[in-house]
């Protein structure tokens, strides 16, 4: 039943420091968690629709939040859609995908001025009843969005993905992905290939927004200066999704290393720079939810963290081999990554030093000192999270998505208590997979 | 012997307050209590558009990027190490006119201050820490050149302007880095690094007083006795006209990017009339070409623009322009479009509830900053360093009229003085993506 009264709603507990209820409970269950806090200016709502990363369904799914931003029936172009969000007080409405380990996530958010900064006006049911429309009266009829604005956001797309290798960089991490982990989930870009793309039709789009609705797992989240209980009754029957059997989702995998190092070394036509893109991509098997993952934190920090880092002072400040290099987890598969700008000549100075480095700690070369230094800043970096209504809600959805629900207080204990053996037992964990470069077409010619 | 400004919204909640230790330093604090990190930003009145020491000697390209980079060197190492340990993490950033040294971190704030004040007033540049930097520099430099968007504002910048330092490279050159020295470090710091030429911004829920205590103890302690002052840089005669219309390059990029710039007369550059000046601004361009025009609805369709679509007004000291940017298959489509809807707008007018509906949303973006402490701290610092106070942003939204908007616009949109910029991809085949 959609109408209001017709949901009921289940308060669970808490869950983080959030306040858990199963809305629609038994039969059109969704989740709502609400962080109560006046530290915020602002009312945040994100909901997401979660599925399981797949080659054949990522760009449909890309497809659905663009075609959601173009408006809906009550707000049928971007400019009432604006307009809407104007009249709200500057609301700011954002829907797009997002991959998080092997999972691809369709989100909507809208931020939502606090009522005691307009005058005491209620903008919660509003806000909510703005994502409803959104939702469940979106633009076409008869089953259809109108192939005119599919075929015009697969265009957008399109240009989007290929426009990726103008950031040559962050191009360099996504093929590295897609070849280390092909064949497995990781492996698919969360906005799909071009072909696909452009093969998406409105009947099939509007249905796959049906299917997503009544079956994905589906999260909202409320941080702002509001009352969780009234929330919850206001959420229940102001946002009803049509929720029918919800689909199970596998558990994310770790796959071992394959058996030899992969290299893999490509050029993007016309790159006459005078440096490219090195990315080492090495497997710990160690993910989030596996009792070594917070030693695997700090080991990340340690190595490739910031200035005080193992490569940072081994290979930037000692010989003086690049600008940039750090290092990052890939924490719901347990996948580590090196990232270094590098002239050709100086790759295999790079490979070979993080290998030594990660030998010796895994020797027990590791000094207490630089240990404290990498839980102070992992612990740093823990503490943004209580500051901005974002960070809350990103941290509790990746907790969620692997299955270990924590404080941040929690988890500032488990790092604390990470031993030295602890990080040295990550450290040889870690196991090269591939080796990705992407090379200047014509190396060292300056451009004018 | 401190002087203390004090700044409130009580509407919000919000207040600040802003302290001169010593009749010195200037500092800025936010307390936001209840917050787990806190923000400190230092701000050095010296940048890559400093084209001489206070006595004429040239300062060469790159001089205040390297600078920086030197200055996390001192006798007993990296900076950054002890930083580092106290579990803050600190960084520097190098612009035109001005360099930020900031950190953050959840505690040690006080002596985290002191090292902070280390950083810019202890100097040590021997000869082969500079040689080394060089190197560095030269990996930085092309990384940076990999960047389209280098490329796309070199090039508008060199077509709007014939003389104003907003043309010189902040990184530098080859040639240029060649001329840096140890001895002409040691002449940028005395010249520039003292603490008349520094504000300090604490923003964040932890320990201010004792950090403001931290720093009156190392003012009279151990910052250098002598005061400085600063020295402006001298204004550089910039005719009103642009050098070039149209500048294209071919680069490594899939579709074309276009970045047009109007050049407009440097305004208000200080108080309250700066604030209102950049509000009207903000004002005028999302009327102009925001997602609430019709006209930005009809080229979104089209295909001619997407969401890589922006307009902004870029300025700082001595040089103001308005830059509409975007990637787009058609770039003469594009510059085009720009002008029609510029002068369709200078003819016509905007649309008629546009005023009322930017005043509105401008109270929920300006809430929004506060969800993020380190976009309200670039915020409130890029007011302050103004003497503008950001708290009033939204009132003075509000006494907006349409005939400021339509007296703006013509200051704005300056078709007569524009430049295009444009970079087109050096072949077509497809990237394999």
């Amino acid at each position: 039943m959609d109408g209001p009264g017709g949901a009921g709603v289940e308060h669970a507990g808490a869950c983080s420091d959030f306040e858990h209820f199963r809305l629609g409970y038994p039969a059109q269950e969704y989740n709502l968690y609400v962080h109560p806090t006046d530290r915020f200016k602002t009312t945040t709502l994100r909901l997401y629709l979660h599925t399981a990363l797949c080659e054949e369904e990522a760009a449909r799914t890309a497809l659905v939040p663009a075609l959601l931003r173009r408006g809906c029936r009550r707000y049928p172009s971007l400019r009432a859609m604006t307009r809407a969000l104007d009249d709200l007080y500057g609301a700011q409405l954002d829907a797009d995908v997002l991959k998080i380990g092997e999972r691809q996530l369709v989100f909507l958010s809208l931020d939502l001025a606090g009522d005691r900064y307009v005058g005491g006006e209620d903008l919660l049911p509003q806000g909510l009843g703005f994502l409803q429309c959104l939702l469940r009266e979106p633009l076409g009829d008869d089953g259809s969005f109108p192939d005119e604005l599919v075929a015009q956001e697969a265009a957008h797309l399109v240009h989007a993905v290929a426009s990726l290798a103008d950031d040559k960089l962050h191009y360099a991490i996504e093929r590295c992905f897609r070849l280390m982990c092909d064949g497995e989930p990781f492996g698919v870009y969360e906005y799909g290939t071009v072909e696909a793309l452009r093969a998406v039709t409105g009947p099939g789009l509007r249905l796959h927004l049906d299917q997503l609705l009544e079956a994905s797992p589906a999260d909202l989240f409320v941080v702002g200066d509001v009352d969780p209980h009234v929330t919850a009754r206001l959420v229940a029957s102001q946002l009803t999704l049509p929720r029918g059997e919800i689909r199970h989702l596998p558990p994310i995998e770790a796959q071992p290393t394959r058996r030899a190092v992969q290299r893999v070394v490509e050029s993007l036509p016309g790159d006459a720079a005078l440096q490219g893109e090195l990315i080492l991509g090495y497997r710990s098997r160690i993910r989030m939810r596996d009792p070594l993952a917070p030693a695997l934190l700090l080991l990340d920090d340690l190595m490739g963290g910031g200035p005080s880092s193992r490569l940072f002072r081994l290979l930037r400040e000692e010989q003086q081999l690049m600008y940039s290099i750090s290092s990052f987890l890939v924490k719901s598969k347990g996948l580590w990554m090196v990232v270094a700008s590098v002239a050709d000549d100086a790759r295999e100075v790079v490979e070979a030093t993080v290998t030594r480095e990660l030998e010796r700690i895994a020797a027990g070369q590791l000094e207490d000192e630089e240990l404290d230094t990498a839980r102070r800043q992992v612990l740093s970096q823990l503490r943004t999270v209580d500051d901005a209504p974002g960070r809350k809600i990103s941290f509790l959805l990746g907790r969620l998505i692997n299955d270990r629900v924590a404080t941040p207080l929690q988890v500032e204990a488990e790092l604390q208590d990470v031993t030295r053996s602890q990080v040295i037992r990550a450290a040889g964990s870690l196991q090269l997979d591939t080796v990705y470069f992407l090379a200047p077409e014509t190396p060292g010619e300056v451009e004018a | 012997m401190n002087t203390t400004r004090r700044f409130e919204h009580p509407g919000l909640g919000e207040s600040f307050r802003e302290e001169l230790l010593g009749d010195r330093l200037r500092v800025v604090l936010y307390e936001k209590p209840g917050f787990r990190r806190t923000f400190a930003l230092l701000i050095a009145r010296f940048g890559g558009g400093d084209m001489m020491l206070p006595d004429g000697t040239p300062i060469p390209e790159g001089m205040a990027h390297f600078f920086e980079h030197r200055l996390f060197t001192k006798l007993d190492g990296d900076i950054s190490t002890r930083f580092s340990a106290l579990g803050l993490s600190v960084n520097a950033a190098t612009g035109l006119v001005r360099t930020a040294f900031h950190f953050t971190g959840s505690e040690h704030l006080a002596a985290g201050i002191e090292l902070l004040l280390e950083l810019v007033l202890v100097p040590h540049f021997p000869a082969e820490g500079v040689e080394m930097e060089r190197q560095i520099i030269r990996r930085e430099i092309a990384e940076h050149e990999a960047s389209a968007t280098t490329h796309l504002y070199r090039n508008l910048h060199h077509g709007l302007y014939h003389a104003h330092p907003v043309r010189r490279e902040v990184l530098g050159s080859e040639s240029t880095l060649g001329d840096i020295t140890p001895t002409l470090l040691y002449r940028c710091h005395e010249a520039f690094y003292c603490p008349e030429n520094l504000v300090l911004f604490l923003y964040g829920g932890a320990e201010e007083e004792v950090a403001l205590r931290a720093l009156e103890r190392y003012l009279e302690q151990e910052a250098p006795p002598q005061p400085g002052r600063y020295i402006p840089p001298p204004d550089v005669e910039e005719p009103p006209g642009v050098v070039r219309s149209r500048i294209e390059q071919r680069h490594r990029v899939v579709r074309p990017h276009v970045a047009m710039g109007f050049k407009i007369r440097p305004g208000a550059t200080r108080g309250r009339a700066f604030l209102e000046e950049s509000i009207l601004t903000q004002v005028c361009l999302d009327v102009t070409f925001g997602t609430g025009t019709r006209w930005y609805e009809e080229q979104y369709a089209s295909g001619l623009i997407d969401d890589s679509f922006d307009a902004a007004c870029n300025s700082d000291h001595g040089y103001a322009y308005v830059s509409v940017t975007g990637e787009t298959g058609d770039p003469e489509g594009f510059e085009e479009a720009i002008c029609e809807r510029s002068q369709a707008v200078l003819e016509g007018g905007v649309e008629e509830d546009a005023l009322r509906r930017v005043q509105r949303r401008m109270v929920g973006n300006f809430l929004r900053y506060f969800n993020t402490p380190e976009d309200a701290l670039g915020l409130f610092a890029n007011y302050h360093l103004q003497e503008a106070n950001p708290l009033e942003c939204v009132e003075l939204a509000r006494m907006l009229d349409a005939e400021r908007i339509a007296a703006r616009l013509q200051e704005l949109l300056r078709l007569d003085r524009r430049c295009t910029s444009i970079l087109r991809p050096r072949n077509s085949e497809d990237p394999g993506w």
